[in-house]
């Protein structure tokens, strides 16, 4: 059991696949950050330009461009926080999805199962699938947060603030943000290294279905695009105040239309749990190999 | 084997027998249709003079695209939904084909058309026909939903309704203009067409899963930049000329993407010639 689990983790931290997930994604949080770079030097000019010529003290507003709004978890503006949050299902799946379908359609599977059982290479691939996923989505959000650490001030976020910082009252912590905010940053990771490592498990359910390995990577996708398109038919009133229940959005530790809720977060991964790890060992393990 | 002989081929393997090509879309006009009937009932509520949306209305509340996005500190960036399902449902439907016969009967289709341009134009032919009939069942089914539901089938658009939906003014006295607006429609073809063609290509270079996510951020971006050099904009109804003065001229988007796509048909024939088959994933 833990021999096949350490070959299944190397084989999904080793593999090309997931380094391409991990770079490309640091390349496009690049772009975010250079943005905010601009940005922020900017601001610096422009409050050193106008203490040179006037002596009145004015509110430099320090608190308002911080790292955790400048870096690409915080801000939902710039180019490349629009694209890593909307290509990430692809990035995460790319990882290490495509294994079981490639390993079952090569015949490889079959020589696992005699190797270490059937139980324990599903156990195994499921978790190495679900690391591998988390992995690739919260590694560029580290380099990212770290990146940007190095160069915009660490600042609690202060309330008065708050359009500045898309996470308002009603926000998912809000209160952790406010109060703790490398907590708040650290407890999002967790959130989208657990919710991206179940939306990649879904791939191995996809499996059962489909035949080609890049075809089952688009699966997490499409599904978080037809999530998206949903809430068309749920935000039906420009009055009332609804949760996020676009992965697309409430992964995202700002805030974009509406805030992300934990009962949203929680029920579809629970979901997304069940459904991942039921069909992968009642279904797929019961199945006929030869 | 001729040319017209592999076409064949392509469109009963790649195109009759694939229930998906002719279900997705039907789906997806299905899912316009409820939603943009949901977006009039909130405008006929609120509105004096409650308005019977036309076939042209649909077609718009579904192509339209968005609004360039302005970066505003409060205002994050969303991507047009609708819009991007319409492209990007028919990238996927299209990409399956031709990575599988590459992988199965291609070394033999190849060898019987004894010129590899030929099989891969016969691909490329494959890949419009499909386009044109995804896009050709939206608008139809579309027209079909229209009449049970008692539309007007016509394309006759009302400026008031697209200026709610899509929360943009449009330049109202350029309306009338019918005629461009089946220039828009075509437009919106004829960049489907580049992005699949596109995608196909691709593939030649990169893996499959590469080029669809190349085709994704290459949406995304559209979305994001409202500059030429970014075609999908050209695919934007709402960010035409037609509809609001200093937008982008569809004439140009008629130029552009025929040229871009016989671009891409070159460059990939060219490639295809020295492209290694055996042994593909």
């Amino acid at each position: 059991m833990n021999r096949i689990f350490k070959l299944e983790l190397s084989k999904a931290i080793k593999n090309p696949f997931f380094l391409f997930s991990i770079i490309f994604g640091c390349v496009i949080t690049l772009q975010s950050f250079f943005y905010n770079f601009v940005l922020y030097q900017n601001e610096i000019a422009d409050i050193a330009a106008r203490a040179a010529v006037t002596d009145i003290e004015y509110n430099p507003q320090s608190a308002t461009t911080i790292v955790f709004n400048m870096w690409v978890g915080g801000e939902g503006v710039s180019l490349g926080s629009a694209l890593y949050f909307f290509v990430f299902p692809l990035l995460i799946a790319m990882a290490y999805g495509w294994s079981y379908c490639e390993e079952k359609s090569s015949g490889y599977a079959k020589s696992l199962f005699v190797y270490s059982g059937k139980r324990a290479y599903y156990l195994a691939k499921y978790w190495a699938t679900f690391i591998a996923g988390g992995l690739a989505m919260i590694g560029p959000l580290i380099f990212n947060f770290l990146l940007s650490l190095l160069f915009f001030p660490a600042i609690t976020p202060l309330v008065v603030y708050d359009i500045y910082y898309s996470v308002f009252g009603n926000g998912l912590m809000a209160k952790l943000y406010y109060t703790k905010p490398f907590l708040y940053v650290l407890c999002y990771l967790g959130i989208d290294f657990i919710y991206c490592g179940l939306l990649a498990c879904l791939c191995l359910t996809a499996t059962a279905f489909l035949k080609q390995k890049w075809f089952v990577v688009i699966v997490p996708f499409f599904l978080c695009l037809m999530v998206n398109y949903g809430t068309r038919f749920v935000y039906t009133s420009s009055t009332k105040v609804y949760k996020q229940i676009s992965p697309f959005y409430f992964l995202r530790p700002a805030s974009t239309a509406y805030s992300a809720s934990w009962d949203v977060i929680i029920i579809s991964a629970a979901l997304l749990f069940l459904g991942t790890f039921l069909s992968c060992f009642y279904w797929e393990r019961r199945r006929e190999i030869y | 084997m001729k040319f017209i002989k592999v076409l064949r081929h392509d469109i009963v393997q790649g195109i009759i027998k694939k229930p998906l090509l002719f279900l997705g879309p039907l789906l997806l006009a299905g899912f316009f249709f409820i939603d943009a009937e949901n977006q009039l009932r909130l405008y006929n509520r609120f509105c004096e003079e409650p308005l019977n949306a036309s076939w042209a209305d649909y077609w718009l509340f579904a192509y339209g695209g968005m609004k360039a996005y302005v970066v505003t500190a409060n205002e994050p960036f969303q991507f047009p939904i609708s819009w991007v399902m319409i492209f990007i449902s028919n990238a996927l439907f299209l990409l399956h084909y031709p990575t599988r016969e590459l992988q199965s009967v291609a070394q033999q289709t190849i060898v019987h058309s004894q010129n590899r341009c030929r099989w891969w134009l016969a691909k490329c032919g494959w890949n419009t026909l499909g386009t044109l009939l995804y896009h050709s069942f939206i608008a139809s089914a579309l027209g079909v939903l229209c009449l049970l539901q008692g539309k007007m089938l016509t394309l006759e658009i009302h400026p008031k309704l697209l200026e709610q939906w899509f929360a943009m003014e449009t330049d109202l006295e350029l309306l009338d203009h019918q005629q461009l607006l089946l220039s828009i429609l075509l437009l919106s073809i004829l960049f489907s067409q580049f992005l699949n063609l596109l995608q196909m290509s691709l593939t030649l270079f990169m893996k499959p899963m590469m080029a669809f996510l190349f085709v994704a951020m290459l949406l995304l971006t559209s979305a994001y930049f409202k500059h030429p050099i970014f075609v999908g904009n050209f695919a934007m109804p709402v960010r035409s000329s037609w509809w609001l003065q200093g937008g982008f001229s569809y004439r140009a988007g008629l130029l552009y993407l025929p040229i871009f796509y016989f671009v891409i048909i070159l460059g990939s024939c060219f490639r295809f010639r020295n492209y290694d088959i055996l042994n593909r994933e």
